[in-house]
């Protein structure tokens, strides 16, 4: 988008800048009258429902700021006060007109999609795939947020007995921006839909992860690097040196969690003595266990 | 005259749920719920490292993630033998203070109130029925309060973060008590944050259901349904404070008398499943699922205790605890768990004082080389919460989760109990049927989590995995 | 070890990862952010270098000192180097013999690549001994090609411990 300026010397690329530029933009262009609030259609398919959850936890902006004046909130199975018949209703009339879509949650295929129904249209039951489908090849920017949306996470750990895939894998033709996470960060999601309704599409890596968020291994920016370095490993969980032995894999995993953390910035999983799982990154969870592993931490002895 | 209602999706739950009801004389003769998500969690817990199980069952459910945090470390500390510090057990149990407050003040404001009070003008509260009796200006002071409780919410999740790292799904809760260390900074950093909590709770919270409870004194009356109430205990049997909150207890006709474990089994005649038997104890058996079973409609499982369809949930703990006394009903409910919230809040206050400053609960545990099995159940934001797993060759081999919505929202059973939200439907008069805002209204007193509920098991073939880079 | 070999050690990692990305390059084409991110590294790489060779010098001329608390020293970011000792390449590996090394109870971590047998005890991206679901001690040669083609560059930053015989 900006070709190659910025690049040397390097752009202040810190998520805390982008992160706050990208607020204070949303902020000023509204008053400009340039800001357009857009339809967001936030679809839950088959999760836990804990990006929503993970959402209401935002901060600068917040949730209420999002609904309020960054869009309108047209759908929700977890929050929107219309039910039944007239839910599904205004899911149908949000088509009508265009539309960002956000997906958290896996698409179940098991038994044409019978594992995960999300409502019932004209009688029938209307799956989360037939919804995925349906929604997907209408709206103008799709958002596939946490681990299961990306690319199946915990929904499809193996064996899979639901028979879920990510997002994707229902929509081959269709560029999804992706926010990987288990959940997705708030600042994640608010980010990037505040990029969307402002400057379009960011910026995203071959993967399709926005890279204002995601550019990064959590390794090279870890406060405990010093000790990998030296080679210094935590023998149990709450140890305060480098978890790398337990199996941290914030070498695999790219965000910015070293750097904004959790919550407001109160903490993270590493903060807290134990390893990143690697929750972020494609493969999570089969591919980024164990989480915890003791019998390589430690040395035995009469080995 | 007889007529049908189905309500599908039953909004502001956490996951999918299908109400479907019969009524007769503008009253509801027959009700069932149906849980309409299926994942399988325990046939993929089936070959993972034991230690996993913690983080790796919280993703069962978003909004209380932190419970399973809590019933897994228990099942394994049962199944290795590990007797946690003291101290651990408080630290562990200040985080899941902080769930049950975060899931209290969202589940009330977010979930409950838009049943009762149209919020304002935003697509997202637009309504389609017309029962809003609170006055304009409580309105406009409710609203704001909706919007108030997401910044308190909020900062109940900062709270679980500053000891689990993140939240939602932690990583501080585990075999042992927290991963991290109760120091000044900590301690007076949550203590600061409860304040601002307890002060929202007690000046807006109870107060805002009781001003709810004012215009809708009919619900008072409905949504009652069997009385049998169960706790696995909460807060219960520290070894200097005794129980804060309540010890394990059940209520049925027959009165009150301790909880027995034992007791508990699982049905699933009339649901999705197959198994060698349709009635198991917990750690008996994982039935197939089957979504052609025609006798069945949900893939909600039916637990029951010595037979019997049990409520679970703040209104249960409150009434076995001798707490609260005027009675079961939607709106008892919906008063209970305002009330629970501040009583939480006191619990935290009083663990937080009884922390000591830079204990390290945790060590280096190791996996015993023969089998071994656990169980751990405690009583989490819904209610009862049960974990069982068994390890063999150091990895699970047996996991299964009983969790509070089971309870609440099973279907029938082969005895022909309906389940718990089944019966409380029972006899509400609709007053129309193009509009059942009843339904709804009733069965979200309980606070549903199809997510939590639906998570059930299955044994499949082995499907390959992509290793994505 | 002194400090110049440190050094010495972190200015081949740095080259070894300068040429990885070069390698990298040439398969992006485009101005893709890829290829940006990749440039943006290398400008940092060759920071990196240009930081250690003026240590180097300022070693080359002063007597050693401490290495902890330099100024601007980057300590090497991959242990692995102290395994990679001389002669050990004549080693030879059974499978069975490799399965021992899986990196538990103390024991190294070892993988065998298209009969070359590696140690991975402290590569970043092996930790608790597995990578991607990939446990230690095994022969992963197919992995590797169907998950890194054309990344041999990868294999080279890699310490060889020995190789894999039947």
């Amino acid at each position: 988008m900006r070709g190659n300026q910025g690049i040397l010397p390097p752009e202040p690329m810190t998520n805390d800048a982008v992160a706050e530029r990208l607020v204070r933009a949303a902020r000023r262009s509204k008053d400009m009258g340039r800001f357009q609030k857009q339809n967001l259609v936030y679809l839950e398919l088959n999760g836990c429902s804990g990006n929503i959850i993970s959402l209401l936890n935002g901060r600068n902006p917040d949730f209420a700021y999002m609904v309020n004046d960054m869009v309108n909130l047209r759908y929700s199975n977890s929050l929107m006060a219309a039910e039944g018949a007239q839910a599904t209703e205004k899911l149908f009339e949000a088509m009508n007109e265009p539309f960002i879509l956000a997906v958290e949650g896996a698409v179940s295929l098991r038994d044409e999609g019978m594992y995960n129904v999300i409502g019932m249209h004209n009688g029938s039951p209307l799956t989360g795939l037939e919804a995925a489908r349906m929604l997907g090849e209408k709206a103008d920017t799709i958002l596939a947020v946490g681990a299961c949306a990306t690319h199946g996470g915990v929904s499809a750990a193996r064996p899979n007995p639901s028979e879920s895939v990510g997002l994707q894998s229902v929509l081959p033709d269709r560029e999804l921006i992706k926010l990987p996470g288990c959940p997705v960060n708030p600042r994640w999601f608010l980010g990037t839909l505040a990029h969307i309704v402002l400057y379009g599409k960011p910026d995203t890596d071959s993967l399709g992860r926005p890279l204002m968020f995601y550019s990064t291994l959590i390794h090279d920016r870890c406060p405990r690097r010093p000790f990998f370095d030296r080679g210094i490993f935590a023998e149990k969980l709450g140890d305060p040196t480098c978890l790398f032995k337990l199996g941290c894999r914030g070498p695999v995993t790219r965000t910015d969690c070293p750097t904004k953390e959790w919550n407001s910035g109160v903490n993270w999983p590493i903060g807290a003595n134990t390893p990143c799982i690697g929750c972020a990154q494609f493969g999570f969870p089969d591919a980024m266990e164990p989480f915890i592993s003791y019998d390589t931490t430690r040395v035995v002895e009469d080995e | 005259m007889s007529k049908r209602i189905v309500v599908n999706p039953l909004t502001r739950i956490s996951g999918f749920m299908e109400v479907d009801v019969k009524v007769e004389n503008g009253q509801v003769v027959d009700a069932q719920t149906k849980g309409n998500m299926f994942r399988g969690f325990e046939q993929m817990l089936m070959g993972r490292s034991p230690f996993d199980a913690v983080y790796f069952t919280q993703r069962i459910c978003g909004i209380c993630s932190a419970a399973h945090s809590m019933a897994s470390s228990l099942a394994l500390e049962d199944a290795l033998n590990i007797e946690p510090m003291e101290q651990g057990r408080y630290l562990r149990d200040i985080i899941h203070c902080c769930e049950f407050l975060q899931n209290h003040i969202r589940h009330f404001y977010q979930y409950t109130l838009p049943d009762f009070v149209k919020i304002e003008q935003n697509p997202l509260f637009q309504a389609d029925h017309t029962d809003f009796r609170v006055p304009a200006a409580a309105t406009a002071q409710l609203s704001r309060h909706y919007f108030e409780s997401l910044t308190i919410s909020r900062r109940c999740h900062e709270m679980l973060a500053i000891l689990g790292g993140k939240a939602p799904h932690n990583h501080g809760v585990f075999v042992g008590g927290v991963t991290t260390k109760a120091t000044a900074e900590v301690v007076a950093g949550l203590s600061s944050i409860l304040t601002e909590v307890t002060a929202f709770i007690e000046e807006k919270m109870v107060p805002d259901v009781y001003e709810i409870a004012r215009y809708y004194p009919e619900y008072y009356r409905l949504g009652g349904g069997y009385g049998n109430l169960m706790t696995y205990g909460a807060f219960d049997r520290y070894r200097e404070l005794g129980t804060l909150y309540v010890d394990p207890l059940v209520w049925t006709r027959d009165g009150k008398e301790p909880f027995d474990e034992r007791k508990i089994t699982e049905n699933i005649d009339r649901a999705w499943y197959r198994g060698a038997k349709n009635t198991y104890e917990p750690d008996e058996e994982m039935p197939e699922p089957d979504r052609k079973k025609a006798s069945a409609y949900s893939f909600v499982k039916a637990p029951r205790y010595d037979g019997l369809p049990m409520e679970v949930g703040p209104l249960a703990r409150l009434i076995l605890s001798g707490d609260y006394t005027n009675g079961v009903s939607a709106m008892d409910r919906t008063i209970a768990r305002a009330i629970e919230a501040l009583k939480i809040a006191g619990i935290m206050k009083t663990l937080l004082g009884e922390l000591i400053p830079d204990t390290d609960v945790q060590a280096e545990y190791t996996l015993p080389e023969t089998t071994a099995q656990g169980r751990g159940l405690t009583d989490t934001t819904r209610g009862g919460l049960g974990h069982w797993l068994k390890l063999k060759d150091r990895k699970l081999s047996f996991y299964q989760i009983i969790t509070p919505s089971t309870w609440d929202f099973s279907p029938a059973d082969d005895r022909g109990f309906r389940g718990v939200g089944e019966e409380a439907l029972m006899g509400t008069p609709v007053q129309n049927p193009d509009e059942p805002v009843e339904i709804g209204r009733i069965l979200r007193s309980f606070d549903p989590c199809m997510s939590c509920a639906t998570h059930v098991s299955v044994s499949g073939k082995p499907v390959k995995t992509i290793r994505v880079f | 070890m002194s400090n110049t070999e440190l050094l010495r050690m972190r200015m081949n990692q740095l080259v070894t990862q300068a040429r990885y990305d070069l390698s990298s390059l040439r398969a992006v084409s485009g101005d893709t952010p890829e290829r940006r991110l990749y440039l943006q590294r290398l400008w940092d790489t060759v920071t990196d270098m240009h930081v250690t060779s003026e240590l180097l010098a300022v070693n080359a001329a002063s007597p050693p000192v401490q290495t902890a608390g330099m100024p601007g020293q980057v300590v090497n970011s991959g242990n692995s180097m102290q395994n990679a000792a001389p002669g050990v390449n004549s080693r030879t590996f059974t499978v069975e013999e490799l399965a021992r090394y899986d990196g538990k109870n103390g024991r190294a971590a070892y993988v065998a690549v298209n009969g070359i047998v590696y140690d991975v005890t402290n590569n970043r991206t092996w930790a608790a001994a597995t990578h991607f679901g990939l446990p230690a001690g095994k022969d992963h040669t197919a992995a590797f090609a169907s998950c890194h083609a054309g990344q041999e560059a990868i294999l080279a930053q890699l310490p060889v411990v020995g190789r894999l015989v039947q």
